[in-house]
């Protein structure tokens, strides 16, 4: 038997269990893919907006696209990767039916979508109206990503990619671009970055797997 | 002899070996599960898998059906009621044992 996965956590078995769901739900790089799309979604959304006249109509349901798009992918990715996974992934990777999720985190899942679809539209709105050049902004979301990515990360690739998306957020903060192309340049290197570490991971895993089975049927 | 050490003569052996505490923890952590699933994530041999689970479905603690999802066989695991009362108890023991 491998034991591998009792260097966990023995002491507690519902620590363990946790920790064996989450490093399944990190195995085969959708999770990330599916981050990467969404950014590279926002990225594309700010660049739109970037070629249209401030202020135009376009422009104004642009921003309120983005503001209402940015809450629901925290809803639809979560989804898509199961219903992939279920498609296309279920001979290799198996199968699994979490628990439904409690109510109370599915109001605070909510909520957290609605206060950012709220500060995405008032910082629109913000900067449509004073045209402040916030640099600190590129680097605090460079900064943010990176803080997400080293906290619940829990795989040396997403150290190191946590590590680098803040350093690239600092470096543009330097590079006194405007704000909405500081952002599209942010979002579109941590979507490209997440999709392309994504799809290695998936193609490996899959990989892996077909090689195990082969070897499993000699 | 010491009550906590009498309390601990008496712990639940199907529970209490690791592989099957693994997988009786990882199925309470989640509604079903199948076999290919549980064998990736435990990183049990498919063979020690098998002996594991048969080993629980007969102390009523694990229920195993066999089904298709599609075109695809799939062996779907599953905690008991018993189960999770045995898991549940499992874990109040060795706290208390070792506390």
């Amino acid at each position: 038997m491998k034991n591998s996965s009792f260097n966990l956590h023995v002491n507690d078995p519902d620590a363990l269990a946790k920790q064996l769901i989450q490093r399944a739900h990190n195995r085969d790089g959708l999770p990330e893919i599916a981050v990467g799309l969404g950014l590279l979604s926002i990225a594309g959304l700010i660049a739109l907006q970037m070629q249209l006249e401030k202020g135009s109509a376009i422009s104004k349901a642009i921003s309120l696209i983005l503001a209402l798009w940015i809450p629901v992918i925290c809803f639809i990715l979560p989804w898509a990767v199961k219903w992939v996974r279920r498609k296309y992934l279920l001979a290799l990777e198996g199968f699994v039916e979490m628990k439904p999720a409690a109510r109370s985190r599915m109001a605070v899942t909510a909520g957290v979508a609605f206060v950012v679809a709220i500060a995405v539209a008032a910082f629109t709105a913000a900067h449509a109206r004073f045209h402040s050049s916030s640099q600190w902004m590129i680097a605090g979301t460079g900064l943010l990503f990176a803080l997400l990515l080293l906290v619940c990360g829990r795989a040396r690739r997403y150290t190191i990619g946590g590590i680098v998306i803040g350093v690239a957020g600092i470096l543009l903060a330097f590079c006194q671009l405007p704000l909405e192309a500081g952002f599209v340049i942010m979002y579109g290197f941590a979507g490209l970055m997440a999709t392309i570490s994504g799809t290695v991971v998936l193609l490996h895993f899959m990989g892996k797997l077909t090689g195990r089975d082969e070897s499993n049927e000699c | 002899m010491n009550a906590k050490v009498q309390q601990l003569a008496g712990i639940d052996r199907v529970i209490h070996e690791p592989a099957r505490l693994m997988l009786v923890s990882l199925l309470a952590a989640v509604q079903e599960a199948d076999f290919q699933y549980l064998h990736l994530t435990t990183e049990l041999t498919k063979g020690n898998l098998s002996i594991h689970l048969s080993k629980l479905e007969e102390a009523g603690y694990v229920a195993i059906e066999k089904t298709f999802k599609g075109k695809y066989p799939l062996t779907i695991c599953r905690l008991t009621g018993q189960g999770r009362d045995a898991l549940a108890e499992y874990k109040r023991t060795m706290k208390a044992a070792l506390s």
